[in-house]
């Protein structure tokens, strides 16, 4: 089949998600879509736009499939542009079979993937960045990247890049008065101004691309890990999160490498837990390839849980390789530790506490004094949790309470900090888009302090505007095609 | 009237447009009759007295190595030559000559008049003859009627030109000539869109008026790098100094008081100047807060006494114009030889002409320089040679004369007034052309040489000259490439004296030009044998110290010619395509650009509509594969 032929078609398909629900709903468009519903569905007056009917669709053998709902919508005020209509029927496959099926006869096909975005897009409904987000829409798999998606969709990503659009053009508008109209004495911008212009656009761009970490981690999980010295309890609290929390969103191995055991949902946040048990446990493996494997996981985890064990005095060597800046502390087994020394969590906290400051004064003291350190050692409290794992696993109240305990702990620790959180990338394309213009604009900053002449600076500012152009949709090559086949699952 | 009753082609109009475009086709075998108003001003140089400048050198050098003659005229009555942004890099170096106008516009006379195959005759067209949608031939002033295969329109300001200065008009196209009336009018009843635009010129003042003491003197360049390969590097008239002054609080005061009696301003013309070329008026009142604007005095020549006060084009009225004048310092005793105007003209919304400016509506008829929407002598010339160029090759049967992009300005230049049409008068910037970096000066043969051959205006003998330069230029590149340095002690520190670090191991003679600090002559005391030659060194050098950028550059060159190799079809329907807005489909319908890229050039057409169009293509591509 050919793609014009396809774009001219009317497509049907159901947009609520397979399987039982109280309404399904069907969307029909294209040229022929209230032709095509009008075969099946009788109205009871002349269509308005935007108004919704009660009745029955009818099969081509005029009878009943179901009581519907029938709104429709006049091109180009429509999601698609085209003329809408949409079904709301009653939630069973059947019934929405047998409604496609009657479309199909009178005339539709069915929808591709992500085809209704794709007319949306075509149609000028939306940029580029908003179709995309809107299959970030449908894939999101946990509140916070439905949010993302939500605040890709309302634009905040674009105004944030047409921000630095903006600076870009105007920089380069200066760059090119001062090149052609060198003779005119003119008053264009100096080389510091524009060195801090391209600082800011720079500082503008790195905000975007270091949100990437974090907006991906949103979309596909953010990788946790348990560590700590064998027998400490980490299989347990592995467990207990894993048999607590039911939402078992996928058990896909291999999305994220190989030691990826489990994706959960846990409070708002699609975690990732990385299956780190096994690393030191095993007697069988040479002890240096136990480290190695440990170490490339605690480096790919964005929250790294170090489970000590309460009763036990010495941290192991692996706390000195630790990620700081990412981990948080479980003190496990309060149970043994309330039995034997008859203190509460309070003293059992404050003992982790000083045992971890103890650890840190062996680190190397040039490090102890930075900024950092001293954030870490301050904000030490936040970041230690006392409980017996064997607790989590109980069904009973106390079994409840540590649980919950667990959950709030982590999930707070995945917080960020930062309060710029609303124009998160999440989106491959606009990464390395924009790790390109950013190589871009830092050239030009360097061929500015070194006294180059503003043409090649110029070539270097393009480049970052073209980058920045097509990630916007404002600027055509045929890759960007390519990719919207791709995204959106379109030809062969 | 005196004229034969059939040519091949007639040309109207002998400024530089006329001047190119009737040399092309008359050297290309072509019986051709120029035919110009005012036979006395052949060649004139009706507003400043220079030649080049940036983007506009690279368009003359162009014009140059295809053939044309305005690089000649300027080197040969060049009074002073510089290069602008010689401190910048190379790609936008700009050469600018002051010509003595006498020996300019007497230069141009004298080639007109000795080509074969090339007629004179005074007389004023005043419509064209027009058979079943083609030209056929001009109808002149008494009415006697001529007629040839090609007809090209070179009129400039004179269609319907109207002369400001201060609140009174005069029709003509430039004082001291006739407006041409009658042909646009019967253009526009054809069909042609035609438009208002204005220009202005400057005061001519008195040399003996001036107090030259005080002013301070700007010389040229001490090196002539002439525009023609085919000079010689040397200086045939002597050079001379322009002068700087500048305006004070006072003169804006006197403007200021008088704006009411601009015709700019009390809205009697409705053609739109250009912005880059404001008149002193626009100039103090959009940047109120200079307190002064610069000036140059450049003399118009040797042999006459008149000054031309660059960057003060005005058309206030006479009285209001002297008593400005004379706050600038150096004038303040000033006589004025004519007063500054401002014209204005019709012309043609060049999207109404093909690549080859022939014109959409009518076959065999093209339109040249200033009636297509441009400014500035060079831009009309190199239309000219190409509408000369196309006019020929299509008498002869041979394809159509374009060139491309990242080839020449020239190619730019007519893209830009092609597709996007133009609604102020179009002067060339190196901004324009995307791809700057390969577009020097320097490297115009290398660009252009074979286009050269292909086109055959110059004689056998000098394309063997460009062709031996070209050929020395590529030895040199290929034995820098190849010839190793070996770092034995005595060359270390011959290379330490060149005031660079010493090798650490072996390396080519072009990894070592690279080097910021060392340049091409330097090899020579290395023992690298070398042809003196600037036309051979200076664009070796530049390749080989910025080649770098000129990769990366021919990389982009390389992507965007993946759509600039999507050929659309001539026949496409846009209104058929899904996706794309009445207003696109307007655009597309009327431009019908040749290639994708040249679509997604149009102004208003935006990137949606490109993707439609490639899925448009592509689907037809797998209907026709099937």
């Amino acid at each position: 089949m050919i793609l014009q032929n396809r774009n001219e078609l009317t497509i049907c398909s159901v947009i609520t998600p397979p399987g039982q629900g109280a309404v399904s709903v069907i969307r029909l468009s294209g040229k022929r879509a209230i032709e095509i519903i009008k075969k099946s569905f009788v109205f009871s007056s002349e269509i308005e736009a935007n108004r919704a009917y009660y009745g029955k669709i009818l099969n081509n053998r005029k009878q009943v499939v179901d009581h519907v709902l029938v709104t429709c919508f006049f091109a180009p005020k429509s999601f698609t542009g085209e003329d809408c209509v949409e079904v709301s029927c009653h939630g069973s496959p059947v019934i929405c079979n047998e409604i496609l099926s009657c479309f199909i006869e009178n005339g539709a096909r069915a929808a591709e993937r992500g085809e209704f975005s794709f007319r949306a897009f075509m149609n000028g409904k939306m940029d580029l960045v908003q179709a995309e987000a809107i299959q970030a829409l449908i894939k999101s798999k946990s509140i916070r990247a439905k949010d993302l998606a939500l605040e890709m969709l309302e634009g905040r990503i674009s105004k944030y890049l047409s921000a630095i659009e903006e600076r870009l053009v105007f920089s380069i508008a200066n760059l090119e008065a001062s090149i052609d109209f060198s003779e005119e004495n003119l008053e264009v911008i100096k080389r510091d101004e524009l060195s801090s212009i391209l600082g800011s656009i720079l500082d503008k761009i790195a905000f975007l691309i270091n949100g990437y970490q974090r907006g991906k981690a949103v979309f596909e999980g953010f990788k946790v890990g348990f560590f700590g010295k064998p027998n400490v309890g980490k299989s347990s609290l592995l467990n207990a999160l894993l048999l607590e929390e039911r939402v078992i969103v996928s058990s896909k191995a291999g999305t994220t490498r190989d030691i990826v055991k489990e994706q959960i949902v846990l409070n708002d946040y699609l975690i990732s837990v990385l299956d780190t048990a096994g690393f030191r446990d095993s007697h069988d493996e040479v002890e240096s390839l136990g480290i190695q494997k440990s170490r490339r996981a605690l480096a790919a985890c964005d929250l790294v849980i170090y489970v000590v064990d309460l009763l036990d005095n010495d941290l192991d060597e692996e706390f000195k390789n630790l990620p700081l800046e990412k981990t948080v502390f479980i003190g496990n087994k309060f149970d043994l530790f309330l039995n034997e020394l008859k203190l509460d969590k309070e003293a059992a906290k404050e003992n982790l506490i000083q045992r971890v400051l103890s650890q840190l004064k062996g680190l190397d003291s040039n490090n102890l004094e930075s900024e950092e350190m001293r954030a870490f050692k301050n904000g030490l409290s936040e970041r230690i949790l006392v409980l017996s794992a064997k607790d989590a696993l109980n069904s009973e109240d106390s079994g409840k309470e540590t649980w919950i305990d667990l959950k709030n702990f982590i999930s707070k620790a995945l917080e960020t900090k930062k309060p710029d959180e609303d124009a998160l990338l999440s989106q491959a394309r606009h990464f390395d888009n924009l790790s390109i213009a950013y190589n871009s604009c830092k050239n030009a900053l360097e061929l500015l302090e070194a006294k180059a002449s503003f043409e090649f600076i110029t070539i270097e500012l393009m480049e970052a505007l073209n980058q920045v152009q097509d990630t916007l949709g404002k600027r055509f090559d045929d890759e960007v095609l390519d990719r919207i086949f791709k995204e959106f699952c379109l030809g062969k | 009237m005196a004229f034969d009753n059939k040519y091949h082609v007639i040309v109207v109009g002998a400024g530089h447009a006329g001047i190119e475009a009737s040399l092309a086709t008359s050297k290309l075998g072509f019986n051709t009759l120029l035919i110009s108003s005012n036979v006395a001003r052949i060649g004139y140089m009706s507003c400043n007295p220079s030649i080049g400048g940036l983007a506009k050198g690279h368009m003359v050098r162009e014009l140059d190595v295809l053939g044309g003659e305005m690089g000649r005229a300027a080197d040969l009555t060049c009074i002073q030559f510089k290069r602008l942004n010689s401190r910048k890099g190379p790609a936008v170096r700009g050469s600018r000559t002051q010509n003595d106008k006498e020996l300019y516009a007497e230069h141009m006379k004298n080639v007109v008049l000795n080509t074969p195959n090339l007629t004179v005759e005074e007389a004023e067209v005043k419509s064209l003859l027009v058979e079943s949608q083609s030209v056929v031939g001009v109808r002149v002033q008494d009415g006697s009627e001529v007629y040839a295969d090609r007809v090209i329109i070179t009129a400039g300001t004179f269609m319907n030109g109207v002369m400001h200065v201060g609140l009174k008009q005069s029709s003509g196209g430039r004082v001291g000539d006739k407006a041409s009336v009658g042909l646009s009018n019967q253009m526009a009843d054809l069909g042609f869109e035609v438009k208002r635009l204005k220009t202005g010129t400057p005061p001519r003042l008195f040399k003996d008026s001036i107090n030259w003491d005080i002013l301070k003197p700007e010389y040229g360049d001490r090196d002539f790098y002439p525009f023609s390969l085919r000079s010689k590097r040397e200086w045939n008239l002597p050079q001379v100094a322009c002068y700087l002054s500048r305006t004070s609080e006072k003169t804006h005061e006197i403007i200021r008081k008088n704006l009411k009696l601009s015709p700019m301003y009390c809205g009697i013309i409705e053609g739109v100047g250009p912005r880059y070329c404001p008149s002193i008026e626009d100039k103090i009142t959009r940047f109120y807060d200079k307190d002064t604007h610069q000036t140059f005095l450049e003399p118009e020549g040797l042999n006459t006494d008149l000054i031309y006060l660059q960057g003060i084009s005005t058309s206030l009225p006479e009285d209001v114009q002297l008593e400005f004048l004379r706050t600038i310092p150096g004038l303040e005793n000033v006589k004025v030889a004519r007063y500054g105007y401002a014209v204005e003209y019709d012309y043609f919304e060049p999207s109404q002409i093909w690549h080859t400016l022939e014109t959409r509506l009518l076959k065999n008829l093209f339109l040249a320089g200033q009636i297509n929407g441009t400014s500035g002598y060079e831009e009309a010339a190199i239309q000219g040679l190409l509408a000369g160029c196309n006019a020929a090759r299509s008498l002869a049967g041979k394809s159509e004369f374009v060139l491309e992009r990242d080839e020449a300005y020239a190619g730019v230049l007519v893209d830009d007034l092609v597709t996007k049409g133009t609604k102020e008068p179009y002067r060339m910037f190196t901004s324009r052309a995307e791809h700057r970096l390969v577009l020097r000066e320097d490297n115009t043969l290398d660009r252009l040489a074979q286009r050269s051959v292909d086109l055959g205006l110059l004689s056998r003998e000098s394309l063997d000259q460009l062709l031996e330069i070209k050929q020395k230029r590529q030895s040199l590149q290929e034995r820098l490439k190849e010839t190793k340095i070996y770092p034995d002690a005595e060359m270390q520190a011959k290379i330490a004296n060149l005031g660079t670090p010493v090798l650490t191991k072996s390396i080519s003679f072009e990894e070592l030009l690279r080097r910021p600090e060392v340049n091409c002559l330097d090899l020579l005391g290395l023992g690298f044998e070398l042809d003196k030659d600037p036309n051979v060194l200076e664009p070796v050098e530049i390749s080989v110290k910025y080649s770098g950028y000129i990769k990366k550059q021919n990389d982009l060159i390389a992507q965007a010619k993946k759509l600039e190799e999507l050929k659309l079809p001539q026949s496409m329907v846009y209104g058929q395509i899904k996706g794309l807005s009445n207003e696109e489909v307007e655009k597309l319908s009327r431009i019908k650009p040749r290639t994708l890229g040249q679509a997604k050039r149009i102004s208003g057409v935006n990137p949606s509509a490109i993707q439609a169009i490639m899925i448009h293509l592509k689907a037809h591509q797998s209907v026709s594969s099937l």
